[in-house]
């Protein structure tokens, strides 16, 4: 298969600039601050957030140091940004977000135009297609993870026509030795009738490379090219809202050791209704020979905000899955709500992948106190056989005068396929002793005889030290484990040390 | 080339530490500055452009950046839904901005019509306003008085975060006619 593919030497470039940007950033932030320049001042602005965070693991004796920093200037119809990390390992053995890419540098940058009708942006950038089944890159940060894109997207729009344009590659490294690149040049077109119905169609033509460093040539390259094609409707009818979108792809195709010429396709309906006492959602997904690092596409899972139910997330396999969630969600009274429904996926031949059903109850008066009590009971199958999660969740909130007490239990029973059951406890008390402080500490249990612990603790204290400023300081050990946000699963390492956390916004 | 890779890691931790040094030093100068609410344009749920400049020309807009999946940002809700039924009439806009993905955008509007939630409900589906405002995490809300400047700004919710935000609210509430007010500003 032949690939043409444009890859600029980045790694040169950018570590050439590093040195530079990595000290000018900073004190052109000091400067302006001081000083702020006429144009900006007039009519622009520069804006940006710092964090950094330390480890200290005491377990093994290892510190990780993470620093980032966001900066963006704008003036009049012109944007310069970039994303400045500085992540250094105090071991390159101790490496506990399993991070291949090196972190250190700069992260993003881009240059943005903006006028009436029409966007150009050159750099990194995030962009979906319709649901995210054709095209999305995008940034997770709380599991730091982003899928940017390195080129260029135009947008223009005339009338009800809104035309996108793409072209951008990503490195994915995910390994001490593998990495996949990936280039995607595509269009989509956007248009609206009657401020009730939005119709789009795009099309992309997406190369993949993947190369193992430790295999000599020739045998350590293989390059993938497919294309993509799809189509979305969404509508508003009163209360009721619609969604669907099929994406169809030809070529090359590569899962695992599978590969072939064979076509895939995914396909997402989904709708909602609602109206003051009642909602009720509906989704269904069919996804085969689909999987593809630069889409992101609706999971059709319930996405539990419950620590341990979270941990239970059921993953979507995007090359042979199909099902359905349906929820509803009820308001008897003022003060309290309740929340219910059911998700279901299975293989394209009928075997079961997943169920589960869940629930969960609200009631808030006023500022006095809340509680909320969650249940879920799922189930994991693998080759017939299978896992079984029932989880609780129970929280409240309790003030006395300005002070507030927020109590969390949650509990977890699971039964695996061999018939091994244990249970998991997590204890979380948050206390508000006044608006700039916040105490927090978490106590987790097991039963599981290979968890290598049976309890953790952390505590964790949090500061607002000035305007503007926030800093926390926590101690103990965390359990670590599977954490999922905005459908994206990584496994948090298992900690035992200090952590220290800076934020601050200018 | 471990004696390379030696002195490349010195410089890295090097440059680092001026980084952190600077950035620590120059922040403090910005911090207390009211900074300009970057304009922009989003979808409400019925598919509807609402862009912020129009918003601020009716009073100070309260936006907030959240999500269907993050806890602290619903429990806030009601908290936001007091304010704007209490200062509503004053001139006080509520704008809450989802930064729901694809996956979970399905579950905004049934949220917000089940809880009968009267503020504007925006979808920023590809993150870029929230980037824009410095999103790193949820919720992040800010005050915008009618002049555009961001008066007030927080991460995280707190039991008594609205009762902060309504003070922020009222010291910017009565001098709306005036040039937008004093600046109060937490981390």
């Amino acid at each position: 298969m032949a690939v043409g593919w444009l890859k600029p030497d980045r790694e040169r470039v950018t570590s050439f600039f590093i040195s530079i940007i990595s000290v000018c950033i900073p004190v052109l932030v000091a400067l302006c601050s001081i000083h702020p320049p006429a144009a900006f001042a007039a009519e622009g602005d520069i804006r940006g957030v710092v964090r950094a965070v330390g480890l200290a693991n005491s377990d093994i004796g290892e510190s990780v140091f993470d620093g980032r920093l966001d900066f963006e200037a704008e003036t009049g119809r012109f944007i310069l940004g970039a994303t400045y990390r500085a992540y250094e390992l105090s071991n390159a053995d101790y490496n506990p977000r399993q991070a291949y890419q090196d972190p250190f540098g700069i992260k993003h940058r881009y240059a943005e135009f903006n006028a009436d009708d029409l966007g150009l942006r050159a750099g990194d950038y995030f962009v979906t297609f319709g649901k995210g089944l054709m095209l999305r890159s995008f940034e997770e940060i709380a599991l730091e993870h982003d899928t940017a894109l390195d080129g260029v997207l135009g947008e223009y729009s005339t009338g009800p026509l809104e035309i996108t344009g793409v072209a951008g590659g990503m490195d994915d490294r995910r390994s001490e030795t593998l990495r996949w690149q990936h280039n995607v040049y595509g269009v989509r077109a956007r248009t609206s009738f009657l401020n009730w119905v939005n119709l789009g169609a795009s099309g992309l033509k997406r190369f993949q490379r993947k190369r193992d460093e430790g295999i000599s040539l020739p045998d350590s390259t293989s390059d993938f090219e497919d294309v993509v094609m799809g189509a979305d409707a969404e509508t508003w009818v009163g209360p009721v809202t619609l969604n669907a979108e099929y994406v169809r792809r030809t070529g090359d195709y590569y899962f695992e050791s599978e590969q072939s010429g064979a076509a895939g396709y995914g396909t997402y309906v989904g709708g909602s209704y609602g109206n003051a006492w009642l909602s009720l959602l509906a989704e269904y997904k069919n996804y085969y020979r689909f999987e593809n690092a630069v889409i992101n596409p609706p999971t059709c899972i319930k996405e539990h905000v419950w620590t341990l139910m979270n941990r239970a997330t059921h993953l979507v396999s995007l090359n042979d899955e199909r099902g359905f969630i349906v929820e509803g969600v009820l308001n008897p009274s003022d003060d309290m709500t309740l929340d219910g429904g059911a998700s279901e996926a299975r293989h394209r031949n009928g075997d079961l992948l997943h169920w589960e059903i869940f629930g969960q109850a609200d009631y808030i008066r006023s500022d006095l106190v809340s509680a909320a009590l969650a249940v879920s009971w799922s189930r994991e199958y693998d080759l017939g056989k299978f896992t079984e999660h029932l989880s609780w969740a129970l929280e409240s909130d309790i003030s006395i005068g300005e002070q507030v007490l927020e109590i969390t239990l949650e509990g977890q029973n699971t039964e695996e396929p061999s018939g091994y059951d244990f249970r998991d406890l997590l204890t979380s008390i948050a206390y508000y002793p006044r608006y700039d402080i916040t105490v927090v500490g978490m106590f987790e249990h097991t039963t599981h005889e290979e968890a290598g612990r049976d309890a953790w603790f952390f505590l964790d204290i949090r500061m607002t030290i000035a305007a503007g400023y926030e800093v926390s300081l926590g101690g103990g050990t965390e359990r670590g484990g599977k954490k999922c946000a905005g459908g994206i699963c990584f496994d948090e390492p298992e900690f035992a040390g200090l952590k220290a956390r800076f934020l601050t916004y200018f | 080339m471990g004696r390379a890779r030696a002195e490349l890691m010195t410089r890295k931790k090097s440059l680092t530490i001026i980084a952190v040094m600077v950035l620590i030093l120059a922040v403090p100068a910005t911090a207390g500055k009211t900074m300009n609410a970057p304009d922009f344009t989003l979808a409400n749920l019925k598919g509807k452009d609402v862009t912020l400049s129009d918003v601020l020309r009716e009073g100070p807009v309260l936006l907030d950046f959240w999500a269907t999946w993050c806890k602290p940002c619903v429990k806030a809700f009601p908290g936001l839904q007091d304010l704007y039924e209490k200062y509503g009439d004053r001139g006080l806009r509520v704008v809450t901005v989802s930064v729901d993905s694809p996956k979970s955008q399905a579950r905004v509007a049934p949220l917000i019509n089940s809880k009968r939630y009267t503020f504007e409900v925006l979808l920023d589906t590809q993150g870029r306003v929230a980037k824009r405002y410095n999103v790193m995490a949820l919720p992040r809300t800010l005050l915008i008085s009618p002049t555009g400047e961001i008066v007030y700004a927080t991460v995280g919710n707190r039991p008594t975060s609205h009762k902060e935000l309504e003070k922020a609210i009222l010291e910017i509430l009565p001098e709306e006619s005036d040039d937008g007010g004093g600046v109060v500003e937490t981390g």
